[in-house]
């Protein structure tokens, strides 16, 4: 554009002083040349105004008072006060500290200010985006005190447990007893030392189907200081569907395929009586040929438990077919077989296998490892364990640290081989908790992952009403524009630049408590805070990114201190017209007037 | 000394005086006690009992305090003077001895004596009293007063709201009613007294007969009790404007009720039973396996306590004797009673001692008892069966589990029945012996009495003697191997004896020189539990040792007896039987065999469908959740009120089980159901009781999610996949 403009002007400029030389009429020739190029020149800098930077004298500092600013210390603060907080505004009228309904406007509005000193808790992550180009200083208050960070897995499968972890700041002498409460009972505690920061954990199992709120309890003694909501959801799982291929029938695969039935899996279980000849189950579906494995029932299975025996008594193409489900998200579990096999599958060569000479004990012990408590003892000689490869995850190990089941990803599926001989024991000696324990953590490893067609992220996560909150929806259709409804209000979504799938929309959600969102017109919950909740965690949340920001902004400004001070300004446009008019009326005066005269 | 007509009228005048005033003091002091009395028991710090002590020390300090024994006739004297002029002061001159007295003195006296007999009783006395008696009255009048006042605030306490041991529950009584009294009556033998309550929850007897008494401030058509949200039982009106109405009930167990008027209904109230407990039974003495060894005295001590919430009307001992042995068993049945009256005690210890002789037992047999009793209602409880028996010594020397079944150590058993056999002969012949053959012989069984502990010692790892008899030992051990050896050869082993002979004998002469302690193999060689009897056999042993050798055959008897029973035991302990069965096989197909042709066998499908029955819990669980949806403020939809009506068929049935913990819930969930507003608090009390009725759900599988499959993450996941290759 400004090189078009010169272009132009050049041209005009070589155009008139050509049309100058030309004239007849040789007089006041020089002072003519002179104006068009003045007049020229003064039309250009109309078009694009002279800039030139101005070393700025005076710093324009404002105080920002935040939330946790106390109020005796207010009047210690010297010149202008201003407060994004209402509450600060009325409390500290007398101060005179006003208030900034928006700060990114008042700052624009006020573009003198070019530092700010942030008293209190700080601003958050939304708030400090645009203070980039400003001069901060950042006066903290204490840390807040009661639970200063906090998070849990607020979306439940039903059974799944309820685990909130989050760290508590304690600075009375005396110690404190956070409570969980839900439903009017107390279903967990755990007691925060005095003088402390302390990480805190805190179980349960919620009984409910759908949507709860519990609630986190901080009581010293017998006051209770914090009270903060724990918003959950728990959800029925839809049964998966397991293929069982077994070799021979044993007990093991009884009591599993039993255990499948009862939590309502639908079953398939195949097992070799002779050569070629299979006794089948079709527990909770229907009756399909089993003879042969091929890809259309493998792909309805979520998870293929087998054993080694029968995994080579396969065929190639019924093994490929598995292999190739497997690389395609199904979950396979392998059974290890007697040591004495001889051809081994690439599907078990994955993993490293190792015997042990001679096992004293004819007990096994195994557990999760990093979990508590380890199972009940099986009466099992083991011998047989698992050495972990470098991508492998090991499961489940005895409690010395041998490796019994391991996995590793196979594709987008995963492999599993347990070396465990039995483990119906446990439901013969009454002991059906470890039993579900185990094969319920196994095959939740295992299954084949549940696919969304869409899934949503909320920012920030602790909304409150009236909060600005960007939701961010990802698809698996790519060109479909996303129906996003949040309290049957729909919103308009904007498509991310560079990932297709991905869906921005912002809402400002006005109901405290639990508002759907619609995507799809698939409903989902998300939960809207009461203002006064979690004030704790999200002030020291401010507090850490107010200093993180303050301290990185200075590093940068030290090394360009000038620039800091200097600011561009631009000749006004009235001296460029004034020149303008004098040149033109000059011209014209001259050819109308003066060489009238000659 | 004879004395004076005036001297006699005095001292008549003080015995009537004292007399009056120990009845004074008799009457203020019972006073005293009485209004003292009603005022602790107004307290509730006595009982009228205390009226006894209480008057009694009250009447010590009156008498002290007023010494009505200490009036003498000075005293009268002193009196008559003050009160009769008459008497000129001179009543005094009656008491003086008539030698000591002047002449003027005299005439006066004699004048005294004639005015003495004209001279009216005097009253004041009596007047006295009279006040004293008024006292007393009205001490009783006071008394009986608060007495009243006592009863009346007992009655506060007692009697109109609530009965004794209920607790008072804050009730929402619909307003129509104006008057409650509901009349509980249990039942006669459980000897608790009936009584009456102006509150609806109800804490009765089970089979306690309940009759509702309501009035009614308006006229009512139709008042019904339902019971448990099933049973309706109409109330009858009782009077013609239809205000008072009345029913009754036998109650038998625990739930709740609720009154509709007019087709309104109330709260629920909770009804409560006390059951009945059979008696309890708690046999102290004796064991419930106890064996009376020889020489032992042949009777049971049989001590026990019952107890009973109501009363016990009965209890007898149910005795089985068992007799015989093998096929010949035969068993006679008796009851044998306590031999006393329980008359509805609550409490009692009994003790028995039964004599097994007295019942016929002969050595060798076995009594099964059981104590069976009986509650005041006919319930009846027994308890676990205990075991006597006798050792029967005959037994225990039969050779009839020797002959058969795997001999373990023969000879061992055979010397302990023979040092019986010697000792009972011994014993036989003791009159017919010289004392000193009388003892050596004792002696010499008592040597072998040790010689036969040593050799059970060995088993145990104790440490052989070796002064006494030590060739002995190993002789008779030789000999053993010997019979080992002839028992070898028997079962046709192919071993030379001489060869045998010889090693034997190496193994002897080696035994000779060596000093064997303990031996390891010994020591381990059994389980700790046949260790711990062989110690016992042992210890019997040397007791029987012991008073073999001190020449006391007779004492050593029994221990040697429980020495062989114990021998006995161990043995039977290395012992198994297993029965001969018959088993019964199909008939092989010879032509069908190993022919390996398995085209005519079928693949075997089975298939089986689990029950999509939504249970319970998941009714729950979804209640639960929809209530919690509800403090927020959303109203129940119509499937909600389905659930919550689900949900509440479980709370009543929870309820009508387990009022106590249940009933508040329910009534919670229904004013819940109702009400157009949340009410926080009751939604979470309902919440915490649905809570309480769940079972923990066991772990179930989840597969994990996986983020939506765009094509980018598939192509990206596919490159990845291709790069690896």
């Amino acid at each position: 554009m400004k090189y078009m403009a010169i272009a132009a002007c050049i041209i005009l400029g070589v155009f008139m002083i050509i049309s100058e030389l030309k004239r007849p009429n040789k007089a006041f020739l020089t002072a003519r040349i002179l104006a068009s190029i003045v007049a020229i020149l003064s039309l250009y800098y109309m078009l694009f105004p002279v800039q030139y930077q101005a070393d700025q004298k005076s710093i324009h500092e404002i105080n920002l008072l935040t939330r946790g600013t106390a109020k005796d210390s207010i009047t210690g603060i010297k010149g202008n006060s201003y407060t994004t907080e209402q509450e600060i505004a009325n409390t500290a009228r007398s101060e005179k500290v006003k208030f900034i309904a928006d700060l990114p406007y008042f700052l624009k509005s006020n573009p003198r200010i070019n530092a700010l000193k942030v008293y209190g808790y700080g601003l958050s992550k939304d708030q400090l985006k645009g203070l980039d180009n400003y001069q901060m200083s950042f006066h903290p208050a204490p840390d807040p005190v009661g639970v200063v960070s906090c998070s849990w897995n607020w979306k439940l499968a039903s059974t799944e447990k309820l685990q909130l972890e989050g760290t508590y700041h304690n600075d009375s002498t005396e110690p404190v007893k956070l409570l969980l409460r839900g439903f009017g009972a107390n279903l967990d505690s755990v007691r925060i030392n005095p003088k402390e920061y302390s990480r805190f954990t805190l179980h349960d199992q919620p009984k409910q189907s759908g949507r709860a709120v519990y609630e986190l309890i901080a009581m010293r003694g017998s006051d209770t200081v914090a009270r903060e909501f724990v918003p959950i959801q728990t959800s029925e799982v839809l049964p998966s569907s397991v293929l069982i291929l077994s070799s021979y029938p044993d007990f093991e695969y009884k009591f599993l395929k039993n255990w499948l039935f009862e939590n309502k899996f639908a079953v398939t279980m195949r097992s070799r009586i002779s050569k070629d000849k299979f006794s089948t189950d079709f527990l909770n579906t229907s009756k399909s040929n089993m003879e042969r494995i091929n890809p259309a029932v493998l792909k309805k299975t979520d998870l293929l438990v087998v054993d080694e025996e029968e995994l080579n008594a396969l065929s190639a193409s019924e093994y490929n077919a598995i292999s190739r489900a497997a690389e395609s998200g199904m979950g396979i579990l392998i059974r290890l077989g007697d040591p004495g096999l001889k051809t081994k599958t690439a599907l078990v060569n994955g993993f490293s296998v190792y015997r042990l000479p001679d096992e004293k004990s004819k007990q096994l012990n195994m557990h999760f490892p990093g979990q508590q408590p380890a199972f009940g003892v099986l009466p099992i000689e083991q011998r047989s364990f698992l050495k972990p490869r470098p991508n492998d995850q090991m499961l489940v190990t005895d409690l010395s640290g041998k490796g019994l089941v391991n996995s590793h990803l196979y594709g987008s599926g995963k492999v599993l081989l347990s070396s465990v001989p039995a483990t119906y024991n446990w439901l013969l000696a009454g002991k059906e908790q470890d039993y579900n324990r185990f094969w319920s953590a196994l095959f939740s490893k295992a299954l084949k992952k549940l696919s969304k067609t869409e899934s949503w992220l909320m920012i920030p996560a602790f909304p409150v009403p009236g909060q600005k909150t960007r939701f961010i929806v990802d698809q698996d259709q790519k060109d479909k524009v996303p129906l996003i409804e949040i309290n049957d209000h729909r919103l308009s979504p904007a498509q991310n630049i560079e990932l297709p799938f991905k869906w921005d929309a912002i809402s400002w959600p006005q109901k405290q408590g639990w508002n759907i969102i619609t995507i799809n017109n698939k409903p989902d919950y998300f939960y809207v805070y009461h203002p006064g909740n979690w004030n704790a965690a999200i002030n020291h949340q401010n507090r850490k990114i107010t200093t993180e920001f303050v301290s990185n902004t200075r590093t940068v400004k030290a090394g360009s201190a000038d620039f800091e001070n200097t600011v561009s300004k631009s000749v006004s446009l009235w001296w460029f017209l004034l020149l303008f008019l004098c040149s033109a009326g000059f011209l014209w005066y001259e050819s109308r007037i003066l060489s009238a005269k000659f | 000394m004879i004395r004076s007509e005036g001297q006699q009228w005095i001292t008549d005048f003080r015995k009537k005086w004292v007399t009056l005033y120990f009845f004074r003091v008799l009457t203020f002091s019972l006073a005293i006690a009485l209004i003292l009395v009603s005022l602790l028991t107004y307290l509730t710090l006595g009982s009228f009992w205390t009226v006894v002590p209480i008057f009694l020390v009250v009447f010590t300090i009156c008498s002290f305090t007023y010494p009505f024994w200490r009036i003498n006739n000075e005293d009268i004297s002193r009196y008559l003077n003050a009160n009769f002029t008459d008497l000129q002061e001179s009543s005094g001159l009656l008491l003086k001895p008539e030698d000591e007295l002047s002449g003027l003195e005299r005439m006066q006296r004699n004048k005294v004596n004639e005015l003495l007999a004209e001279i009216k009783i005097p009253v004041t006395p009596f007047k006295k009293l009279g006040t004293a008696l008024a006292a007393l009255l009205l001490a009783i009048v006071l008394s009986l007063v608060i007495g009243n006042l006592h009863k009346k605030n007992n009655d506060n306490k007692m009697y109109p709201s609530v009965a004794a041991g209920q607790p008072v529950v804050h009730e929402r009584i619909l307003p129509q009613i104006s008057r409650i009294a509901i009349y509980i009556d249990p039942p006669a033998y459980t000897r608790v007294q009936s009584r009456t309550q102006s509150q609806f929850s109800v804490k009765a007897e089970a089979g306690s007969s309940v009759i509702w008494n309501l009035s009614t401030n308006t006229t009512i058509k139709k008042i019904n009790l339902i019971f448990n949200d099933r049973e309706i039982v109409p109330l009858k009106s009782q009077n013609e404007a239809h205000t008072k109405w009345k029913s009754a009930r036998l109650i038998k167990e625990s739930g709740f009720y609720q009154v509709e008027l007019d087709g309104i209904r109330s709260d629920l109230y909770q009804i409560e039973v006390i059951p009945d407990l059979p008696v309890n039974i708690k046999i102290t003495s004796p064991k419930q396996y106890s064996t009376i060894d020889y020489g032992m005295p042949q009777r049971v001590n049989l001590q026990l306590s019952l107890t009973d919430d109501y009363g016990i009307k009965d209890a007898f001992i149910a005795a089985t004797m068992a007799s015989g042995k093998g096929e010949g068993v035969s068993f006679t049945e008796k009851k044998i009673s306590f031999n006393i009256g329980f008359n509805n005690s609550r409490q009692s210890k009994l003790s028995k001692v039964i004599d097994l002789k007295l019942l016929g037992m002969k050595p060798g047999d076995e009594l099964y008892f059981y104590i069976n009793a009986q509650d005041n209602h006919g319930q009846t409880s027994r308890s676990d069966i205990y075991f006597v028996s006798i050792v029967d010594t005959t037994e225990l020397m039969s050779m009839a589990g020797m002959s058969t079944g795997i001999n373990l150590v023969p000879e061992y058993f055979r010397s302990q029945r023979q040092i019986i056999i010697d000792t009972e002969k011994l014993l036989k012949e003791k009159t017919s012996m010289a004392v000193q053959s009388f003892k050596d012989k004792s002696n010499d069984i008592g040597v072998d009495q040790k010689l036969l502990r040593l050799r059970y010692g060995k088993f145990l790892g104790e440490e052989s003697e070796t002064e006494i008899g030590a060739d002995h030992d190993h002789e008779e051990a030789g000999k053993g191997h010997k019979d080992e050896e002839a028992g070898h050869k028997e079962e046709g082993h192919d071993h030379k004896e001489e060869k045998t002979e010889q090693i034997a004998n190496v193994q002897e002469i080696m035994d000779r020189y060596a000093h064997k302690h303990d031996i390891a193999e010994d020591a381990t060689f059994f389980e700790p539990e046949l260790k711990a009897q062989l110690k016992a056999v042992l210890t019997e042993m040397w007791s029987s040792e012991l008073r073999l050798r001190t020449y006391k055959p007779e004492d050593a008897l029994p221990f040697e007896y429980k020495a062989l029973r114990l021998l006995k035991d161990l043995q039977q302990k290395s012992r198994a039987y297993v029965a001969k069965t018959t088993v019964k096989t199909a008939q092989l197909k010879p032509e069908k065999r190993l022919s390996g042709e398995l085209d005519k066998i079928n693949n075997p499908t089975q298939t089986s469908t689990v029950e999509q029955k939504q249970n319970r819990e998941y009714y729950l669980k979804k209640a639960l959740s929809v209530l919690e949806i509800r403090k927020a403020g959303n109203k129940f939809s119509a499937a909600d009120q389905l659930l919550l009506k689900d949900a509440e068929k479980y709370m009543a049935a929870a309820a009508a089980g387990n009022p106590a913990s249940f009933l508040t819930a329910l009534k919670g969930l229904r004013k819940v159901t109702a009400a157009k507003q949340p009410d926080v608090p009751e939604i979470t009390l309902v919440q915490r009781s649905i809570q309480k009725l769940m079972i923990r759900e066991s772990d179930q599988p989840k597969p994990q999610s996986a983020a939506p499959a765009s094509e980018l993450y598939q192509s990206y996941f596919n490159n990845l996949k291709k790069s690896e290759r």
